[in-house]
């Protein structure tokens, strides 16, 4: 399987996803033997973003944004998702080689981290009602698990600084996140505001009863009931 | 082997796909992506009272269960019963065109783009064939939408809409601040715990609950409500699920909404003896006695026009409304 894909060159994005979920190949070899492994980290991380944000929309129908702009605020996510990871990656190394001394090769650091987006692929899963948030929680301890495991396996780095990247990784990732969050954050608040249209209120609840009272104080008429109450315009799925 | 894999497989993809997508109608709804014709999003200037009013009126919204596919009662145990009730308390004004999991009120056989796949379920679920359950299935996620804190916000508002129109069609006198009992059967329990605190907050008038064997979630709205009679029968394998997956009805959660409502006295349980949720000996069964003379229908339907009327044995006294 291995050696088809590679004879090929080109490995497919599906294919690698396709490895992790079935487990018939190691997606991480797989991406380190072929030649356009960049390519097909960052569409990883994309797609993961953009299920992420999908799972995460009800932020989006809560604001009353519209179709088009919807979208186009999914798409920005999953933009600053693949923005928050080449950061992430850069620091990461940094602190690896500076701080731990070890000898963690870029490329690999930029594949195991990029694999470990793999279970955010199931993103989209967030947007189920009821189970949605729980799954989402678990998706980001599988992430970060993952990541642990990999970078404890990568060639260069010795056992005692495998346990520290896995152990201080998530310290780190708040570290970083920390000294990079508010200036992110503003950004990609900026950037959805812009995207969406509107002046985004993150907490859904927030959100509705605005715009309710906004609606209710804008709008007096009084609504007309139908005969029979069902619906002669509506459609809906 | 391999087919019979593929064959579930499919299945479960296309059940979480479903579940998926059931948020998409109230949200798509509340975000103005279609038409919403028979409520709306906007706050509501109702009508005040106009005629004399006779001190003991009330109105009973029949919430219908989860195995509804009509915006009218079509299930013939829902129908018969609601008859029942209709004889008992004559006085009462039932209102029974709602479909509480929509909404725009807008049946899975009305007016919708997949209304012809929902008339051949509906066709199945007459004839008892096992696809006829899909329209269960479907319906039971809009209960999870409302139970979802996410989505309970902009749905119950959508809820609220459809249950005050519902009042209008009625005749309801508002600003009179008669009393609304919203009646809710199994699903459509966790519909009127997520509309009743914002139905009485439009109405300025008490809203009480009655879930009979209401599954529900420890929901906000029940801080707020007046008060919520839930009935339930100990062979109710159903109801007693409601109260496992939803980890805020557990006794240990204290500070849960439900909890919280159940210590302040605002919540009384009614059992009904080995009543199971459907089916023969169920809570709408009129053949299984429960004395040799009165049905199982006839004891339930006796409790609803007690609580109802406020004469109910066991009730405690409601209070005075502010």
């Amino acid at each position: 399987m291995i050696a088809s894909l590679v004879a090929a060159s080109r490995v497919q994005v599906w294919d690698i996803i396709a490895a992790f979920f079935t487990g018939s190949a190691d997606p991480i070899e797989l991406l380190s033997s072929a030649a356009n492994w960049r390519s097909l980290v960052i569409w990883l991380v994309v797609l993961a973003g953009l299920s992420e944000a999908i799972g995460q929309s009800v932020v989006l129908f809560a604001n009353q944004v519209k179709p088009m702009r919807f979208v186009l605020s999914l798409l920005i996510s999953a933009l600053l998702n693949a923005v928050n990871f080449l950061i992430w990656v850069t620091l990461f190394w940094l602190f690896s080689t500076r701080i731990l001394a070890a000898a963690v090769p870029s490329k690999m650091l930029f594949i195991v981290i990029g694999v470990s987006y793999i279970p955010l692929l199931l993103g989209f899963l967030g947007f189920l009602p009821y189970a949605g948030q729980p799954i989402l929680q678990i998706l980001y301890v599988w992430s970060y698990g993952l990541m642990a495991v990999y970078i404890g396996r990568l060639d260069g780095v010795e056992f005692n600084q495998a346990v520290s990247l896995a152990v201080i990784g998530l310290v780190s990732v708040l570290f970083i996140r920390a000294l990079t969050g508010r200036l992110l954050n503003s950004i990609a608040h900026w950037a959805m505001d812009v995207t969406s249209g509107r002046k985004l209120m993150l907490d859904v609840n927030e959100a509705v009863t605005q715009i309710t009272l906004a609606m209710t104080n804008n709008k007096p008429d009084a609504p007309q009931s139908t005969e029979n109450g069902q619906s002669d315009e509506g459609k809906s799925s | 082997m391999n087919f019979i894999v593929a064959v579930l497989s499919l299945f479960a993809i296309a059940l979480v796909m479903m579940a998926v997508l059931a948020p998409l109608e109230s949200l798509g709804w509340w975000a103005g992506w279609f038409p919403s014709p028979s409520a709306d999003r906007h706050g509501l200037s109702l009508d005040p009272v106009t005629g004399p009013l006779s001190s003991d009126s009330r109105f009973v919204v029949f919430l219908t269960g989860i195995g509804s596919m009509k915006a009218e009662v079509h299930i013939p145990e829902e129908r018969v019963f609601l008859d029942h009730l209709i004889v008992r308390l004559p006085q009462i004004e039932i209102v029974d065109d709602i479909y509480p999991y929509s909404v725009t009120n807008t049946a899975l056989t009305g007016n919708r783009i997949f209304s012809a796949f929902w008339r051949l379920v509906f066709r199945g679920k007459e004839a008892r064939r096992p696809w006829g359950l899909i329209g269960n299935v479907r319906n039971m996620f809009q209960v999870m939408v409302s139970s979802d804190h996410r989505y309970g916000v902009m749905y119950d508002r959508g809820t609220t809409e459809i249950v005050l129109h519902g009042l209008a069609r009625h005749g309801y006198p508002f600003g009179s601040g008669t009393p609304v009992y919203l009646l809710g059967y199994s699903g459509g329990g966790q519909i009127a715990m997520g509309c009743a605190s914002l139905v009485a907050e439009k109405l300025n008038a008490p809203v009480r609950i009655i879930s009979l064997a209401g599954v529900f979630c420890s929901d906000p709205g029940q801080v707020d409500v007046e008060h919520i009679y839930h009935i339930h029968g100990s062979r109710d394998k159903v109801e007693r699920l409601g109260r496992i997956i939803f980890p805020g009805r557990w006794p240990i959660m204290k500070n849960s909404f439900w909890n919280q409502a159940r210590e302040e006295d605002r919540v009384t349980i009614i059992h009904m003896g080995d009543m199971t949720h459907n089916g023969p000996g169920s809570y709408l069964d009129a053949d299984t006695t429960v004395d040799g003379v009165h049905s199982y229908l006839d004891k339930t339907v006796e409790e609803i026009a007690g609580i109802v009327t406020e004469t109910g044995a066991s009730l405690p006294p409601i209070p005075e409304q502010a």
